[in-house]
C-alpha cells in the first residue's frame, strides 16, 4: 500500500517531462551558470576610492604593498575627488574611501558589510607597511548610508515580484483552472484581457510601492532627493517591463511546476546580481557589462539616482527607454504566442 | 434563407488520433439538435470548432453565413455557449460573474435579473460561485451562455452528473428558450434528453456521422422495430433464430449468455418465440419486450452502446 503511493507520485512526476526539466535541469542550469559566473572570478576585487591633494601618490604607494600570498582579496585604488567619491558610494561603486595624510581616514558605513570588510583588510594590509594613526569616519549623510542604497533596491525588487509573481501566476492559474478559455470566447478583445492583468498590476504594485516609499521614510529617514514625476515615470516603465514579463512567461506554461520553473528562472538571476542587495560593480567586468541591463538593474539603479542623486526625468530617460521598449516587445510577443485554452 | 450553420468536410487530427473526420452537416434556424454518441465520438472537438475555441485543421465551417477567420467578432456576438467544464472565478458572486460577461457584449438588452430568474438562480445572487452545487454552477453557465441573447445557443452535456431534478429544471428551461426561435447545438450521451428537447438528432461515432433525423425519422429509417431482451442460464444448443417469421437481427452477448432479438412485431413474434423456447428446453433467467430506443437504434448500427 505505502509502496504503491510512493510509485504513484514517482510515476506522475517522471511521466511529466516539463516538471522533469524544472526539478532536475533547471537546478543544474542555475548552478552551472552561477557557478561559472563567481568562480571566473578567482578573488574579490575591492574597489577602494583615495581622496585628497596627495591621492594619486596615495593610490601609487597602496599598489605597491605586496598582496600577502594567503590574500583572497586584491584592491583597486582609485583616485578620486571627495565629490565622486560620496557618488560612487551612492551608486555602490565603493564602499569605502580613504583620505591620507597625517593620519589615515576611513570613510564608510559601519553597517554595510562590504565595506566593514574592506577596511579591516585595507588596515591590516596598511599596518604592514607603514604605522600611522587611523580613525573611522563613518559617512551617514542622507544618500550615502547602506540603507539609503537597499531602498531603492528593494522597491525594483517589489516591483518586479508583484508583476511576475502576481501576474504570472495568475494568468497561469487562469490557464490550468480552465477559466480564461470561456472568458475569451466571447467578443472580448484577447489584449484587453492581458491589458487589464498590467493595469491591475499598477494599482495593486503601486500600493505596494507608496507603502514602502512613506515606511522607509518614517522609520529611516530614506528621503527621496530627486524628481517625483521621474519616479512616477520609473515606476510605471518597470511594471511595464515586467508585466510584459510575466505575459510572456505565462503565454505556454500549462501547469504550475513548469511556472514556478519559468518564474524562477526569470527572477532568482536578477535578484541575487541586479544590485538589490549588493552593488552588481563587484561582479566581474564581463558579467557587469551584461547585468547593467536587466531590467532590474536597470530600474533600482535608476530609483537608486532619483533617491540619492536627485537625478530627474533627463537623467533616467534612457533606462525609461529601454525598460517600455523592452516591455512592448515582451507583450506582444506573449500576446502573438499566446495558448489560450 | 441562410443556414444557422454549414459544416463542409471538417477534420482534425491530435496527434494520431482523428477525433473528427470529414463531418458535412446544415443546421437551419430555429432548429434544436442534438449531438449523440458515445465518448470519444468527436463530440466536444466538434462543437469547440463551432464555437471557435479548436479550428479544423481541413474543411470550412460557416456560422450564419460567416467564416471564423474573418468575422470572429460578429459570430461570437450572436453565439453563446457552455462548455462541458466551465469553471469560473470562486471568489466572484453569482452577480458579479454575470456583471463580469455583461462587460464583455457592447449592446445587450436582457437585464441580469432577468437571466438569473429564467434559470432559477435569482435566489443565489450573492452567493460566491465556489459555494454552488453542480447543478447551479451548470445553470450559471448557461445564464452566461444566454447573456447576448444568442441566435445559436451550443451546449456541451450541460447535464452531465447532475441529478435527476436539476436534469428535468435545465430541459424545462431549454424549452423555454424554444420559444424564442433560438438555434440549439446539444451534446449528450443521454437518449432521453435528446428525444425530449431536440427536433433532429446526429449519431456521431468514431469523428464521423452515422445517420441523421428526427426521432421518428431515425427510427423509421431503421424500419422501427422491437426488441426481444433475454437471458439463458446455459449455451447448449444452437438456435437457428433467423428463421422465424419477423425476426431482423440477433445481439448476442457470449459471456453474459443473453440476446437481443431485433424483431417486425412483437405480438406476432412471440408466440413462435416462447414455442422455440419450449421445444429446445431451454432455461430461461430473465425474459422482456421493449420498444426500440435511440440507444437500440445506435447499438443496432455500431454494435455498441451509446453508454460505452
Amino acid at each position: 500500500m505505502f509502496i504503491q503511493l510512493i510509485l504513484m507520485e514517482l510515476k506522475s512526476f517522471y511521466r511529466n517531462p516539463g516538471i522533469i526539466f524544472w526539478a532536475f535541469g533547471f537546478p543544474l542550469i542555475m548552478a552551472g551558470a552561477l557557478g561559472a559566473a563567481f568562480s571566473s572570478k578567482k578573488e574579490s576585487i575591492r574597489k577602494i576610492g583615495i581622496i585628497g591633494e596627495n591621492s594619486i601618490e596615495i593610490v601609487n604607494k597602496y599598489k605597491s604593498i605586496p598582496i600577502p600570498e594567503n590574500s583572497y582579496s586584491t584592491f583597486e585604488f582609485i583616485s578620486l575627488s571627495k565629490e565622486e567619491a560620496i557618488i560612487k558610494v551612492k551608486r555602490g561603486e565603493i564602499q569605502l574611501y580613504v583620505e591620507s595624510s597625517e593620519e589615515t581616514n576611513f570613510y564608510f558605513d559601519p553597517s554595510n558589510s562590504e565595506g566593514y570588510q574592506s577596511y579591516l583588510l585595507l588596515e591590516r594590509l596598511e599596518g604592514k607597511f607603514e604605522k600611522k594613526p587611523s580613525k573611522i569616519i563613518q559617512i551617514n549623510t542622507k544618500g550615502t548610508r547602506y540603507i539609503d542604497f537597499l531602498i531603492p533596491g528593494l522597491l525594483a525588487l517589489g516591483i518586479m515580484n508583484s508583476c511576475v509573481w502576481g501576474s504570472g501566476w495568475t494568468l497561469i492559474e487562469f490557464r490550468i483552472k480552465k477559466l480564461m478559455r470561456r472568458m475569451i470566447a466571447t467578443p472580448l478583445p484577447k489584449w484587453i484581457f492581458l491589458s487589464s492583468h498590467i493595469v491591475t498590476r499598477f494599482i495593486l504594485s503601486g500600493l505596494e510601492f507608496f507603502f514602502l516609499i512613506i515606511f522607509s521614510y518614517l522609520i529611516f529617514d530614506v528621503e527621496i532627493q530627486g524628481s517625483i514625476l521621474a519616479l512616477f515615470l520609473i515606476f510605471i516603465s518597470g511594471n511595464f517591463t515586467f508585466s510584459g514579463i510575466a505575459i510572456l512567461m505565462s503565454s505556454r506554461a500549462s501547469n504550475t511546476q513548469v511556472a514556478n520553473g519559468l518564474i524562477n528562472l526569470v527572477t532568482f538571476p536578477m535578484t541575487i546580481s541586479s544590485g538589490v542587495f549588493f552593488s552588481y560593480h563587484n561582479f566581474p567586468e564581463s558579467a557587469e557589462k551584461i547585468i547593467q541591463y536587466f531590467p532590474l538593474t536597470l530600474l533600482a539603479d535608476s530609483i537608486r539616482s532619483i533617491y540619492n542623486e536627485g537625478s530627474g526625468i533627463t537623467d533616467i530617460f534612457i533606462p525609461i527607454l529601454i525598460l517600455n521598449f523592452l516591455g512592448t516587445i515582451f507583450f506582444f510577443t506573449g500576446l502573438k504566442i499566446y495558448k489560450w485554452d | 434563407m441562410i443556414n444557422a450553420i454549414e459544416i463542409n468536410n471538417i477534420k482534425k487530427k491530435f496527434k494520431d488520433l482523428t477525433a473528427v473526420d470529414g463531418i458535412s452537416h446544415t443546421i437551419k434556424e430555429g432548429e434544436y439538435v442534438a449531438l449523440l454518441g458515445p465518448n470519444g465520438a468527436g463530440k466536444t472537438t466538434l462543437v469547440e470548432m463551432l464555437e471557435g475555441i479548436q479550428f479544423p485543421d481541413e474543411g470550412e465551417i460557416q456560422i450564419l453565413g460567416m467564416k471564423w477567420d474573418s468575422h470572429e467578432n460578429e459570430i461570437r456576438k450572436v453565439m453563446g455557449f457552455s462548455l462541458q467544464e466551465t469553471k469560473f472565478i470562486d471568489k466572484l458572486t453569482v452577480d458579479e460573474t454575470m456583471k463580469l460577461f455583461f462587460s464583455f457584449y457592447s449592446s445587450v438588452s436582457k437585464k441580469s435579473d432577468e437571466i438569473l430568474d429564467l434559470v432559477g438562480l435569482s435566489l443565489k445572487k450573492k452567493s460566491y460561485v465556489e459555494n454552488l452545487s453542480g447543478g447551479q454552477r451548470q445553470k450559471l453557465a448557461l445564464a452566461i451562455a444566454l447573456i447576448n441573447n444568442p441566435k445559436i445557443l451550443i451546449l456541451d452535456e450541460p447535464t452531465t452528473g447532475l441529478d435527476p431534478g436539476a436534469r428535468r429544471e435545465i430541459w424545462n428551461i431549454l424549452q423555454e428558450l424554444k420559444k424564442q426561435s433560438t438555434t440549439l447545438i446539444l451534446t449528450t450521451h443521454y437518449m432521453e434528453e435528446a428525444e425530449q428537447l431536440c427536433d433532429r438528432i446526429v449519431f456521431l461515432d468514431k469523428g464521423k456521422i452515422l445517420a441523421s433525423g428526427s426521432l421518428s425519422e431515425l427510427l423509421e429509417l431503421n424500419s422501427l422495430g422491437e426488441y426481444v431482451n433475454f437471458v439463458l442460464l446455459k449455451n447448449d444448443k444452437i438456435i437457428n433464430w433467423e428463421s422465424l417469421p419477423g425476426f431482423r437481427n440477433i445481439y448476442w452477448n457470449e459471456k453474459d449468455i443473453s440476446g437481443k432479438i431485433h424483431v417486425d412485431d412483437i405480438i406476432s413474434f412471440l408466440p413462435l418465440f416462447l414455442k422455440i423456447i419450449k421445444d429446445n428446453n431451454l432455461n430461461v433467467l430473465s425474459f422482456e419486450c421493449k420498444k426500440m430506443t435511440l440507444d437500440d437504434l445506435f447499438l443496432s448500427m455500431t454494435g455498441r452502446s451509446l453508454g460505452d
